[in-house]
């Protein structure tokens, strides 16, 4: 599929992962693939290189050899005609009849097939006697040939080899003369028909489609199983092989790869055939020559193919048991995002991708559980200072908050005269007197660990020992309230400037409470019942302002920290006896300490 | 399969080994008759009047080459015939100069072949006679009167008779009777010997010269090897079964594709020379020892 995905594809599902260039499976696969592949060519195209050469000298070899055997052949050919036409100067011709000469000139015709006219000269270059197959006979003509070459050469160099010609146009002869040792002996020339060598060269077979061919020292083809070829006096010497067979003859390879007259390619091989200066050629064509090597070739290739398919799957294989781990983690990890702490992934590889996967399911669990602590404690932060909170919680007491019954020190603060500011001011003035209030009261409460129980309107409920237990929790309430008395006093001499006239009083008791969740789900308080609360709030609402009232209670644990006014029994609404309550003036500063 | 006119001037009777070397020929470049190619023979029994008829039998066949043999008649015959079907000829004589063929290296047209050397060999022939009958003043010479060859043979021969000093009788003969009459002239003028030349009606009536010859005591020379073989005295000429052979092989090439055109007109250059030695006992000659060095065969 392509990048350019029509857009109203759906998006993936989350779970899916998300599109990345190149992926690693892809790029796991590539990268095997290609390196097994990489590897199994090179080893094959060693393997045909050397094949290719060994192939190539073992045809050479077995070209040039046949080469040599006809150059060979055709050597002897000539050789053995020059050796019986040396028989026939033996003599000298002041001796010997000429009846005796035409016995031994007809006899040679007899032996030589190839001679078709053999001529005598003596040795002042006159014929004396000329035999022929086609032709009478001519004897004692005395003709003067002492100028032909055949006469010349002969006498000069011992042999004489004409050039190639052509009788009635299609027949190939050659002149060969031989000179008799003695100087008086004379010549014999021999047109011999080279029709013989027309027949060796057709007869080497070069494999199938291959030929033997004669070319002279010029180049030009002598012999050829194509016979118009030569009548054509056909000029090969353009050609690569005679070129190189000319020039630089002797070397040892004698072989190339070139081309024939037709421009089909070929193996060619050469040999030289010695007495004439001639040379003999084999061509093989190179179709023929490597078909086995071809043939070989395409074997390596399926080979070769077989094994990057196998690279391929096991690359597939190997990139699978990689990657589907990956994703598996990799779906993990998107889950995770998309909230679902706690999820798990399932790896049984046995390596190091297992250990991840069971650490990322650690880091998961860890996660979730840490996801769980933070909103337990973010339920306690309603009623705890955040320390307070952060130590239930770490302690892991949700159970604190369940229904129970603890002695506490509770401390009950309202203002006076609110209710007349509240009805006569502005509420957004009300609402900045109230902020300020609470700022000042929230900062001491956090600062004596006191337990917020609720705000009711200016009225604010503490508790001290729950739910987490503290030492000495009456004497934390007083130093509290003396602490907020000052700082009320602080914002009401600012509130009095503004024309407000509030006052503060906060009442303290001590005993015994029920606390506990209330509510229903979705809405829970923590709250304290019991008649030290309510003590508490009336003990406050008797209080004047700048007053702290504390019950029996509650001074018997902080007598010796403060300076108290006389005790005075106080009726209060709704309890039958009146109460003992005891104004707090102030802290005994150094006792104190 | 492919089909090959074989038209010959021979008969059929006379010609068995020849026609075995045209299937030897055939089969050397991969046809055998029957399985790979069919061959339609045409006869003409040396009644050379029949050979255009016969011609226009195969052309009318369309054979794929026609093959024929027998002397240039029988050639031209199948030129007239034949229009684009290649012909492979055996003739004596100088096809260039017969209008068959443009050269003999590249024929260029149509039509190939194989000319052996035989008229050349006339005056030879005579050489050879002579060294047989060394006392022969007067020697007979036949020819075949409708051979385009025979004016030219003459010549030659007359040629080599002014070299050797002999006189030649020549005789015509285009028919079996006229062969009898020359005997009869032969013996009526006393020639010593006699030269058949080469024609394929005298190849086809070898026997009947053969036996006139033995009848009249006269020393001949031939041209083909199946006159000595028959009682001749001596033969000196072409292997004609290569020749036919040859044509075998040329036309199978070209029923393999090749063109007649660039196949050269092939002159065969070996000779035989086949003495009869039964017959010369008869005739009361004695071969001299060169001569016997020379021969390639020799009959007792």
């Amino acid at each position: 599929m392509s990048d350019a995905a029509p857009a109203a594809t759906a998006p993936p599902p989350p779970s899916s992962p998300p599109k990345t260039r190149g992926s690693l499976f892809r790029k796991y696969v590539l990268l095997f693939s290609s390196i097994v592949g990489a590897a199994l060519l090179a080893n094959g195209a060693v393997e045909v290189w050397f094949l290719y050469r060994d192939h190539t000298e073992l045809l050479l070899r077995v070209q040039r050899e046949q080469a040599e055997a006809a150059a060979t052949k055709i050597g002897q050919f000539v050789k053995e005609i020059e050796g019986q036409l040396g028989w026939t100067t033996q003599l000298p011709w002041s001796a010997g009849a000429l009846d005796q000469r035409r016995f031994d000139a007809l006899r040679l015709l007899r032996q030589v097939p190839a001679v078709t006219e053999l001529t005598q000269i003596d040795a002042a270059g006159k014929e004396r006697l000329k035999v022929s197959r086609l032709a009478m006979d001519v004897i004692n003509s005395q003709n003067d040939l002492s100028q032909e070459p055949r006469f010349t050469q002969a006498v000069a160099r011992r042999t004489f080899h004409g050039p190639v010609y052509f009788r009635r146009e299609s027949e190939p002869y050659m002149t060969l003369a031989v000179a008799g040792t003695r100087r008086d002996a004379g010549v014999s020339a021999a047109e011999v028909n080279l029709k013989f060598i027309w027949d060796v060269v057709s007869q080497i077979k070069v494999g199938n489609g291959g030929r033997a061919y004669v070319v002279d020292a010029q180049g030009r083809l002598i012999a050829h199983p194509d016979i118009s070829l030569v009548l054509r006096n056909t000029d090969f010497a353009s050609l690569a092989q005679v070129q190189a067979a000319r020039a630089g003859g002797q070397s040892p390879e004698r072989a190339l790869s070139t081309e024939d007259f037709q421009g089909h390619k070929v193996l060619a091989a050469y040999a030289p055939i010695a007495p004439l200066g001639w040379w003999v050629f084999a061509e093989l064509p190179l179709d023929e020559a490597y078909a086995p090597l071809i043939d070989s070739i395409k074997r390596t290739g399926l080979v070769l193919l077989l094994g990057i398919v196998g690279a391929i799957l096991a690359a597939l294989f190997l990139a699978r048991r990689m990657v589907v781990p990956i994703r598996a983690l990799q779906a993990g990890a998107a889950r995770i995002g998309a909230g679902e702490l706690g999820a798990r992934v399932e790896v049984k590889t046995g390596d190091e991708l297992e250990a991840l996967a069971d650490q990322f399911n650690t880091m998961s669990t860890e996660l979730r559980d840490s996801r769980e602590r933070e909103e337990r404690v973010g339920r306690l932060r309603r009623f705890l200072s955040p320390q307070l909170a952060e130590v239930i919680e770490s302690t892991g007491a949700d159970t604190m908050l369940e229904s129970h019954r603890r002695e506490v020190s509770v401390v009950f603060c309202d203002m006076r005269g609110f209710t007349a500011f509240a009805e006569s001011a502005e509420p957004e003035q009300v609402m900045a007197v109230l902020h300020e209030y609470h700022a000042a009261l929230g900062e001491l409460i956090h600062k004596f660990e006191g337990t917020l129980e609720r705000f009711v309107g200016d009225g604010v409920l503490i508790l001290f020992n729950d739910p987490i237990p503290c030492p000495n929790p009456s004497e934390r309430a007083v130093r509290m309230a003396v602490e907020m008395q000052v700082a009320i006093a602080f914002l009401a001499a600012k509130w009095r400037a503004l024309g407000y006239e509030l006052g503060f009083g906060i009442g303290i008791t001590h005993g015994y409470a029920t606390m506990g969740r209330i509510g229903f789900e979705g809405r829970f308080d923590y709250s304290a019942i019991g008649s030290v609360v309510n003590l508490a709030a009336r003990l406050c609402g008797e209080a004047q302002d700048g007053q702290i009232l504390i019950d029996n209670a509650v001074h018997a644990a902080v007598a010796p920290l403060v300076e108290c006014d006389e005790p005075s029994d106080i009726t209060l609404k709704g309890i039958r006896r009146p109460v003992r309550a005891f104004n707090v003036r102030h802290l005994k500063a150094l006792a104190a300490e | 399969m492919p089909v090959v006119g074989l038209l010959s001037s021979r008969s059929s009777g006379d010609s068995a080994a020849l026609v075995a070397a045209f299937r030897d020929g055939l089969a050397e470049v991969g046809y055998s008759e029957g399985r790979s190619v069919a061959i339609e023979y045409r006869w003409a029994d040396g009644e050379y009047g029949r050979l255009p008829g016969l011609a226009a039998e195969l052309a009318a066949l369309r054979v794929a080459v026609i093959a024929a043999v027998g002397g240039p008649v029988s050639a031209l015959a199948a030129k007239t015939a034949a229009g684009t079907i290649p012909i492979v000829f055996v003739g004596l004589g100088n096809p260039v100069a017969l209008g068959l063929v443009a050269s003999l290296n590249r024929p260029g047209g149509t039509v190939t072949g194989i000319t052996p050397f035989s008229r050349e060999l006339e005056a030879k022939r005579l050489e050879l006679l002579r060294e047989l009958v060394p006392d022969a003043r007067l020697i007979g010479v036949l020819v075949k009167t409708s051979n385009s060859d025979s004016e030219a043979q003459s010549r030659d021969l007359q040629q080599a008779a002014r070299t050797l000093g002999l006189q030649l009788l020549v005789l015509g003969a285009d028919s079996d009777s006229d062969i009898d009459a020359a005997f009869t002239a032969l013996v009526q003028r006393r020639a010593a010997a006699l030269v058949v030349a080469a024609d394929p009606f005298f190849g086809s009536r070898h026997e009947q010269i053969v036996a006139l010859a033995a009848r009249h005591s006269l020393p001949a020379i031939y041209t083909f090897r199946h006159f000595a073989a028959a009682g001749g005295l001596v033969s000196y000429g072409t292997s004609i079964t290569g020749v036919y052979r040859q044509v075998g092989i040329y036309t199978g090439r070209i029923l393999k594709g090749e063109k007649p055109g660039d196949l050269p007109v092939l002159q065969p250059t070996t000779f035989e020379l086949v003495i009869n030695l039964k017959t010369a006992k008869a005739l009361g000659l004695t071969v001299p020892l060169p001569l016997l060095g020379l021969a390639d065969e020799v009959i007792e």
